[in-house]
């Protein structure tokens, strides 16, 4: 199991990592990067909901948390290797304890889901309520609805006036994904992971077993947590600017939907998703015939009601049926074996 | 004295606000166990409704409490046959394609009114309480949440259809066994809760600056005081639009009406953590 | 009190003002099998999730292997080594068998050695077969016998067995019995069970509930025999 697991992800890592790098050609870097930045946010709900059953209605809320970290951070150390760090650790910790609170209260698919989308509101107002001058953090105003500019974007870590921007930064981005791919993919294989699939199969079953499904729910959110993040702190250096926006219910509603159209339970799915989204949006964005968000909708209804497993998992399933179609062909006497659906 | 009176009146006036824009979402769920994301745009199309209805020259109270109930309970009958009809006993995947229908509808609206803030004055002057100002309107929306709640409970405990409507709420499949179609209730409910939906949105016309996103900021509140209120449609709005309203209103006099949206919040969520089985909770024991 | 593996004192589970079990003293021995019977609503059921943890008694003590575990959560009285098995199978659906008792396995030996235990369970119960398929696909009695071999795999001195033959055919039922029997040569085994041609086939001393408290206590037949019992449980289940 673990050496097929092993080989799986060395494929798709190189596989990723050759599409990434010839996308240049068809795509301006500055584009791409965003992209990418989605399909890293992704993967952050694709972990903690396709694995850990765990649905976020709120991780916009660790995005922007991330992104606002390293604004203020930026801003106040004007060197960018100890705010990365922090948009990253703030998140997690911030997550860990709201895990925990919820978790450790057994909330249950519907509570959750009021919660993280309230705390997600309460991040939103808040920071649209800042434009006063009171609101600062150092030397960073918090600037209301206007949202942070000007702040040191990601440099070479020690040299402040090396900045890495453009393809540098694409590449960077790109480097980072797969470094995050390859680490969820671990995650998942090693028994942690084992155990967080089964907590999302059956809770109590696990309990009875004797682990301690709270204090996994609650890791494995935090580490979803410190992933939206470390999304938010690119975000932060590509756009050169937060604002309130990036704690919005759309932007929450954005990453349900890329996991939705890529398939949960898979990772390469959310990742896809949203970039084939991101990209749609791009492209919609470019036009004003028809709005940007009806569409995003119209995908989301169509999709929950006739696509519900997402697109990875049909056509993942719909090749390995075609397979079985050949291999029947081929042999007279099939020995009949049901498989489970791989974990792409 | 007189500041004590407007206090009074401003908590009333929140309650109220929120048992309207409770009152849709807590019907379909109650009933349906469907939680319809989309609340907040049912409530923004009523808005409209009414302000178009206005614009064409019907009187205001016409448009606010029929012509904006009528369209959106005839939009929820649509999107009920077309949507949620797929999806019942999938709590979740309801949720998510009521959140598409709630992009797919501020796309719409964007399209057709343009991202521009619109509004109707409200039908009733202010007057003023020693040296306070009041909003006249403010006494109507209490008086329409009050009507409301007392219509709620006479249909719920006078009719035959309430009886229906009981039974369904404490088992799914009680409308069949005495032989009523389920489909038909549910259609009968969701109409129901989507023109409660849009009396609400009509209502608020008046108070708001109505853009395509307002639904947005009626969707937290309405979800958060119905999950929070728990199985009976009435008590449970009743009781959770108290403590919110409260809690809201408190803080907007003593800081700002920011902090009290902010504290309405912070209040939800511990409200939830201190109970966590919860009023609700015991809805989906079993099935969850 | 040091011969006893597991008792409860004063044990008391009040839901609103129904007492579905009342001032409950009850102990059982190391390796011993012992059956829990009486007629529906006896309070069999909610006596066997306290000493889970899966509900929290309203009064009284449970102790296991001398510590106090009253109020204690699921995984932590699991931990101790206690298996437990509930009444609608509860396994994971959306996993194999193998990775079904792999997790049960993982948990007491350490992921490395968990492999010779999942293969040693699964060999026990016969599941070599359909060891690879999905647990949801399969049929009522392989469920049954799926999570009987989560309760295997983890090794446990103490099992909690809730109704494990319901719903199996004649051969199965044979099968869980005679599995029973060969468990209790190496733990102590409570189980709860309507099933009387069950019981009697296991051989087990028989605790009776009645309305929330002990009724009698005595070896099968005696139980079986006696008048109080047949009006309580046989006589009323006609």
């Amino acid at each position: 199991m673990a050496k097929a697991d092993l080989k799986h992800t060395a494929f798709v890592t190189v596989l990723a990592a050759v599409a990434l790098l010839i996308a240049p050609s068809f795509l301006e870097t500055y584009t791409l990067t965003i992209l990418v930045v989605y399909g890293l946010l992704a993967l952050s709900l694709g972990l903690i909901w396709g694995f850990g059953g765990i649905l976020c209605f709120g991780q916009a809320a660790f995005y922007g948390l991330g992104a606002y970290t390293y604004a203020v951070a930026a801003l106040n150390i004007g060197e960018s290797t100890i705010p990365f760090f922090l948009g990253v650790l703030m998140p997690l910790l911030f997550a860990a304890l709201l895990g925990a609170m919820m978790f450790y209260g057994r909330l249950s698919d519907v509570y959750l889901g009021v919660i993280t989308l309230v705390v997600t509101l309460i991040f939103f107002k808040f920071m649209n309520a800042t434009a006063g001058p009171e609101y600062v953090l150092g030397t960073a105003r918090l600037g209301g609805f206007n949202g942070i500019p000007g702040f040191q974007t990601l440099n070479v870590p020690g040299d402040p006036d090396a900045y890495i921007l453009g393809d540098a930064f694409y590449y960077f981005t790109a480097f980072v994904l797969l470094l995050v791919y390859v680490f969820v993919r671990w995650l998942i294989a090693s028994p942690f992971g084992r155990v967080a699939v089964g907590i999302r199969e059956n809770e109590q079953r696990i309990e009875l077993m004797g682990y301690d499904a709270r204090l996994r729910k609650t890791v494995l959110f935090a580490v979803g947590g410190g992933i939206a993040g470390l999304a938010g702190t690119l975000f932060a250096s590509w756009a050169e600017i937060v604002t309130p926006g990036l704690f919005s219910l759309s932007q929450s509603a954005e990453i349900i939907i890329w996991c939705i159209v890529g398939g949960l339970g898979t990772l390469v799915g959310p990742v896809i998703g949203a970039m084939v989204l991101g990209y749609l949006k791009f492209v919609l964005g470019q036009q004003s015939v028809i709005d940007n968000t009806l569409i995003l909708g119209l995908v989301l209804i169509l999709f929950v009601v006739l696509l519900p497993r997402g697109i990875v998992p049909s056509l993942g399933s719909a090749f390995r049926s075609f397979q079985g179609a050949i291999r029947r062909r081929s042999r007279k006497t099939p020995r009949r074996r049901r498989r489970r659906q791989a974990d792409v | 004295m007189d500041l004590a009176t407007v206090i009074i009146v401003e908590i009333l006036y929140s309650i109220a606000v929120l048992v309207l824009i409770s009152a849709g979402l807590a019907v379909v769920f109650g009933m349906m166990r469907v939680i319809n994301l989309a609340h907040g745009e049912f409530m923004m199309i009523g808005g409209y409704a009414t302000i178009v209805a206005v614009n064409s020259g019907i009187n205001i109270y016409v448009s606010m409490l029929l012509v904006a109930p009528l369209v959106v309970g005839l939009l929820g009958l649509l999107v009920e046959r077309l949507i949620i009809r797929h999806l019942y006993g999938r709590l979740v995947d309801t949720m998510l394609a009521t959140w598409g229908l709630s992009l797919f509808l501020v796309g719409v609206a964007t399209m057709i009114f343009g991202n521009t803030t619109t509004g109707i004055s409200p039908p009733i002057a202010g007057f003023s309480i020693g040296a306070y100002q009041v909003n006249g309107y403010n006494f109507f929306i209490i008086v329409a949440a009050l009507v409301l709640l007392a219509a709620l409970y006479a249909v719920l405990s006078g009719t035959r259809a309430g009886l229906v409507a009981r039974g369904t709420m404490q088992r799914a499949d009680m409308a069949s066994a005495l032989g009523y179609n389920p489909n038909t209730i549910y259609m009968v409910t969701f109409f129901c809760g989507s023109a409660l939906s849009g009396l609400a949105g009509g209502i608020l016309a008046p108070l708001v600056g109505l853009v395509p996103s307002t639904g947005g900021t009626y969707i937290a509140k309405a979800f958060i005081t119905v999950i929070s209120g728990g199985s009976s449609i009435i008590v449970g709005v009743l009781s959770s639009a108290t403590l919110f309203g409260l809690v809201s209103q408190v803080f907007t006099f003593a800081v700002s009406p920011v902090v009290g949206d902010v504290a309405l919040l912070v209040a939800a969520v511990i409200l939830l953590r201190l109970l966590p089985q919860g009023i609700t909770g015991r809805f989906f024991k079993g099935r969850m | 009190m040091s011969e006893a593996l597991l008792t409860t004192r004063n044990l008391t589970m009040r839901f609103g003002g129904v007492t579905a079990v009342e001032s409950v003293d009850f102990s059982l021995g190391r390796r011993e099998l012992r059956c829990l019977i009486g007629p529906n609503g006896a309070g069999k059921s909610t006596f066997f999730k306290c000493l889970t943890g899966l509900l929290k008694p309203s009064a009284g003590q449970i102790y296991i292997d001398g510590e106090e575990t009253t109020g204690w959560d699921p995984h932590r009285i699991a931990s101790l080594g206690v298996g437990v098995k509930t009444q609608v199978p509860s396994v994971m659906d959306g996993l194999s068998v193998r990775e079904n008792i792999w997790l049960a396995a993982g948990r007491v030996h350490g992921s490395r050695t968990a492999g010779r235990f999942v293969d040693d369970a699964i060999d026990r119960l016969g599941l070599g077969p359909i060891a690879r398929t999905l647990v949801g696909q399969l049929a009522h009695g392989e469920r049954q016998r799926v999570e009987l071999g989560i309760v295997v795999a983890q090794q446990p001195w103490l099992i909690l067995l809730d109704e494990p033959a319901a719903g199996l055919t004649g051969e199965e039922v044979g099968r869980m019995a005679q599995m029973i029997t060969e468990l209790s040569s190496d733990a102590a085994i409570i189980v709860v069970e309507h099933d009387m041609q069950f019981i009697r086939s296991i051989a087990a001393t028989v605790t009776v509930f009645s309305q929330g408290r002990i009724l009698m206590e005595d070896h099968v037949d005696a139980v079986m025999a006696d008048a109080r019992v047949r009006d309580v449980y046989l006589g009323r289940k006609g």
